[in-house]
């Protein structure tokens, strides 16, 4: 009886108009979001590449470093065709700031913006996520809001009723039959749009893991498929009118795509108030300022209260440091003594207004994430974004980098340096060894397992809300009373 | 007749339940808008003014400026940005004046981390009158409008109608004022019962900046948008024999309009139009810049190698003087040069905009999301301004400090000194914001396209509805 009902629901569905409609969409829109994505992708990542370049061939040696400070970029992302995220306000690149001396190195985020298409950022991209989200979805609405409530209206599924066909088997093959066509047509589209872009020569997949992330992707736009015609199905069911099922699948729509998701970051943000990025940076600068003044007065201070060098000229000073001269090597230790105090006070104090800070931001963060979870499409958009490397993760995994380059640049170039002062003279102390190759941080992608891990949570509520929307068709279907 | 029939669908849309739904969701969403998105506005005033503060604290005067190697201009969050928090999260609004004592001229460097403070708006986008006008009632124009003559043919009603004596204009203009009435004074009603809560928690909006003409002008180009839609609606509506298809029609339309033809826009003007990116441009200044001074480095060795090694090591007045000119001859070069490849790319980027802007002007939602975001302040407008602003700044910086900056290299290494005065204030920056005259220039395009949206869509439910067969 299934296989009768499902070829009946899918002839039906083949001969309507919009069938037809999906895949036409579905041909035309995505081809065209993957051709557009990938060659802006493709652009960014040659000039990328060209930065890298030039960067390696003018910072070769510690030295060089030294005089024009240190950089680690960003790679654009290649899977932005899945979902361009946050990419837009990540930052470019991690870079020294001032000086780096035995201090250490200031590292700053380089937020630099590059505006060539202010119109991308106005009104979108045109990325799987958004096809997905909006366009599919709109489709599935149209193919779903009326599958049951339709019937009714026109009495044919008391008609059916009143044959021996269990209800089960009914709600099934409507919704075996319309999430397989819909599948398909989305299906065709990426098939269409995966082929365009390695026929025009513009493989952007050619990373390791990408393929088996735009896989994934895929796989969980067919689960928010399945998930959105369950819902389709739900209130469809509900309804004895066809008018009613799609104003409330529409309303449902806005709510679950626009007004949960965009009321979770303004709540987590009202509950929890964060700092911005620049003040804090701006307050760590300042506290850095301070300190640097109160070491050299405390350094000053040092060279009064030594009384074997109070009264010596810089000539007698650097004449009796070549000749190894004990005061002069007493003097350096305590310099060094007290730099090493306040570089540890330094350090601390600022590691305490970092931590303070990403303490609070994950707490906002958690708070709006969860809050987000309360609709399936906001899941769905958090999962493509993570897998595209253009999500959440990726911010977070450059707060990290940016940590682990000044610990890069500590280890080998700030831990080895001494500076001495005498009279407002700087010199060097210990060596560093300038002509050692410079240090450089590689990009560390973030892997198709971590970006599983940060997101297992959201395909888990999808595939619940999947569950619970079927369910609820299936029971108020069952409850249906034909009379 | 007119009368009778306005009164009888206005009657009609207060009897039925989509009134109250439309009332009570502009009721709901509008307050709850212009609320988060003030409160919004007010974390980023204080993030603002306490960045300022703390530059400020540190930068008192001409020799803090050439310790930091630079300046920094702020640029202020709008108080309009309820109206549409626009690219506000994605243009910069800090302009970095770095300066480098071996490679002058200063460079200037906008940038923007106020995204990364406000990632789930980035990511989600934010609750202001774009989402609200764009989305909701634009979606409740759709909802009122697409049963008003399709219902009437489906359930034979016009027919009965149309019987008496009365005329077919008369029907469909009662049908489209009766709809935005019901449609509008719920509208109306939330946004001044927003504005004066809002204004009377915080007095943010003033007269003098014109931020209430502007305010009106966000309200007039809303109506607009939401009468095109109900028009849309009508034409739609009349050319369709039953509600549901004329419904499933209008929401295709309504995504086409909404998401799909602004993306494309932008996608087709970046396809049809090629013009060299940012990131690239950066990347050959900084080559030329590199380039140029390799060979300034040069040419002052062999100057000071074909000196006599007391000149060598105590250079003289004149060897200064000579240094100075070599040194303000590649400084020129390399402006010329920067300057040409900057005008080339500003050239074509300008043509690439209008295209993208015209392109996307074909539907009524990007013509209301471009005007918006202007008239929000949160526009490109107000980035030209701002780049504006902050390069003059910048020049001033460069006159006024660093090209008094003095360098001199010598056989036993490098003098650095300044000539300006040093315990001067520094130079301060204060944002002024594009003249009110100026976004309203900018945006009559847009209203004059979305005010003709309005007729040809209406015209066309006439044209529609006066040909409808009775029979």
């Amino acid at each position: 009886m299934f296989k009768f009902l499902f070829k009946k629901e899918l002839m039906e569905n083949i001969q309507n108009y919009r069938f037809l409609l999906a895949l036409v969409l579905c041909l035309v829109i995505i081809p065209l979001g993957f051709y557009v994505n990938v060659k802006d992708y493709l652009e960014r990542r040659q000039i990328y590449d060209e930065t890298i370049r030039d960067y390696e061939n003018t910072r070769k040696t510690v030295n060089d470093i030294l005089k024009g400070g240190g950089m680690a970029f960003r790679p654009p992302s290649p899977l932005g065709l899945l979902s361009g995220g946050i990419e837009l306000v990540l930052p470019n690149s991690v870079e020294t700031r001032g000086v780096i001396s035995d201090e250490g190195a200031d590292v700053h985020f380089n937020d630099s913006r590059r505006v060539d298409n202010p119109f991308i950022s106005l009104f979108g991209r045109l990325d799987l996520a958004f096809i997905v989200s909006t366009v599919v979805a709109v489709l599935i609405m149209i193919f779903s809001f009326n599958a049951i409530s339709a019937e009714k209206e026109h009495r044919t599924l008391a008609q059916l009723m009143a044959n021996s066909v269990s209800r089960s088997a009914v709600i099934t093959a409507k919704l075996a039959a319309g999430t397989l066509l819909m599948c398909t047509s989305f299906l065709e589209g990426i098939l269409v749009g995966v082929v365009m872009i390695l026929l025009s020569g513009l493989n952007p997949l050619r990373w390791p893991d990408t393929w088996m992330m735009l896989a994934v992707g895929v796989c969980v736009s067919i689960i928010f498929l399945l998930v959105f015609y369950n819902l389709g199905l739900f209130i469809s069911s509900l309804n004895r009118s066809s008018e009613s099922a799609m104003v409330i699948m529409l309303a449902s729509w806005v709510a679950m795509a626009m007004v949960i998701p965009k009321g979770s970051g303004i709540a987590a943000k009202l509950l929890i108030p964060v700092k911005s990025q620049q003040v804090i940076d701006l307050q760590k600068r300042q506290l850095r300022l301070q300190i640097d003044r109160e070491l050299e007065a405390r350094l000053q201070k040092l060279a009064q209260l030594t009384p074997d060098i109070t009264g010596m000229t810089d000539d007698d000073y650097f004449k009796a440091r070549e000749g190894k001269s004990p005061v002069i090597d007493a003097f350096e230790k305590s310099q060094a003594q007290q730099k090493n105090h306040y570089k540890a006070r330094l350090n601390s104090e600022l590691g305490k207004i970092d931590a303070d800070f990403e303490r609070q931001r994950n707490r906002q963060a958690a708070l709006a994430r969860n809050i987000s979870r309360l609709s399936p499409i906001s899941c769905f958009m958090r999962i493509i974004a993570e897998l595209s490397g253009t999500g959440f993760m990726q911010e977070k995994a450059w707060r990290e980098t940016r940590s682990r380059f000044a610990q890069l640049l500590d280890r080998d170039i700030s831990n080895k340096m001494r500076i001495f002062t005498y009279h407002n003279i700087y010199y060097e102390g210990t060596d560093v060894d300038r002509n050692a190759p410079a240090p450089k941080l590689p990009p560390s992608p973030i892997s198709l397992e971590k970006a599983l891990a940060s997101v297992w949570v959201d395909i888990i509520l999808l595939c619940i809300y999947g569950i619970f929307f079927f369910t609820g068709a299936y029971v108020s279907f069952l409850r249906y009373d034909v009379r | 007749m007119m009368r009778v029939l306005f009164f009888k669908e206005i009657r009609e849309a207060l009897a039925s339940r989509r009134f109250l739904v439309i009332s009570a969701l502009c009721l709901f969403l509008v307050p709850l808008g212009f609320h988060v998105s003030q409160k919004s506005y007010q974390a980023k005033l204080q993030n603002y003014k306490e960045a300022v503060r703390i530059y400020e604290e540190e930068t008192k005067t001409v020799s803090d400026i050439l310790y930091n190697e630079g300046g920094k201009a702020f640029a202020p969050p709008s108080p309009l940005s309820f109206l549409s928090l626009g690219l506000e999260l994605v243009l910069p609004n800090v302009a970095e004046t770095q300066y480098k004592n071996m490679a002058p001229p200063a460079v200037m460097r906008l940038s923007n981390s106020q995204g990364r403070d406000d990632l789930y708006d980035v990511f989600y986008g934010s609750l202001d009158l774009i989402f609200v006008v764009g989305v909701v009632m634009s979606l409740l124009a759709i909802i009122l409008t697409y049963g008003s003559i399709a219902g009437e043919k489906e359930q034979g009603t016009l027919k009965q109608v149309l019987s008496n004596p009365v005329a077919r204009n008369k029907i469909i203009l009662s049908k489209a004022l009766a709809n935005g009435v019901v449609l509008f004074i719920p509208f109306l009603i939330a946004i001044t019962l927003s504005l004066i809560w809002a204004n009377m928690q915080s007095e943010t909006w003033s007269f003098l900046h014109g931020d209430w003409t502007l305010i009106g002008v966000a309200v007039f180009i809303s109506i607009l948008l939401v009468g095109a839609f109900l028009n849309l609606g009508l034409l739609i509506s009349a050319l369709a024999k039953q509600a549901v298809p004329a419904l499933v029609a209008l929401l295709l339309v309504w995504v086409f309009f909404y998401g799909i033809h602004p993306r494309l826009s932008s996608a087709a003007a970046q396809i049809l139009y090629w013009v060299k990116s940012e990131g690239r441009v950066a990347l050959e200044k900084s080559q030329l810049q590199r380039n140029i001074y390799k060979e300034l480095d040069e040419e002052i060795d062999r100057q000071i190698q074909s000196l006599p090694e007391s000149r060598a090591n105590f250079p003289t007045e004149e060897d200064r003087r000579k240094q100075d000119e070599i040194r303000g001859n590649y400084q020129t070069r390399l402006e010329q040069s920067w300057r040409i490849l900057d005008n080339d790319v500003e050239e074509r980027r300008k043509f690439r905009m209008a295209l993208a802007s015209n392109i996307a002007r074909l539907s009524p939602t990007s013509c209301f999301i471009r005007a918006l975001s202007e008239v929000s302040r949160t526009g490109w407008l107000e980035y030209e301004q701002f780049s504006k602003q902050s390069r003059q700044y910048e020049e001033l910086l460069n006159r006024d400090i660093f090209s008094r900056q003095r360098v001199l290299r010598h056989k036993r290494g490098i003098g650095v000194w300044s000539e300006a005065d040093v315990r001067a204030p520094a130079p301060a920056f204060a944002y002024v914001p594009v003249p009110v005259e100026m976004v309203l220039l900018n945006i009559l395009p847009d209203v004059v396209l979305l005010f003709l949206f309005n007729l040809i869509f209406f015209a066309g439910a006439l044209a529609a509805f006066l040909r409808y067969d009775v029979r």
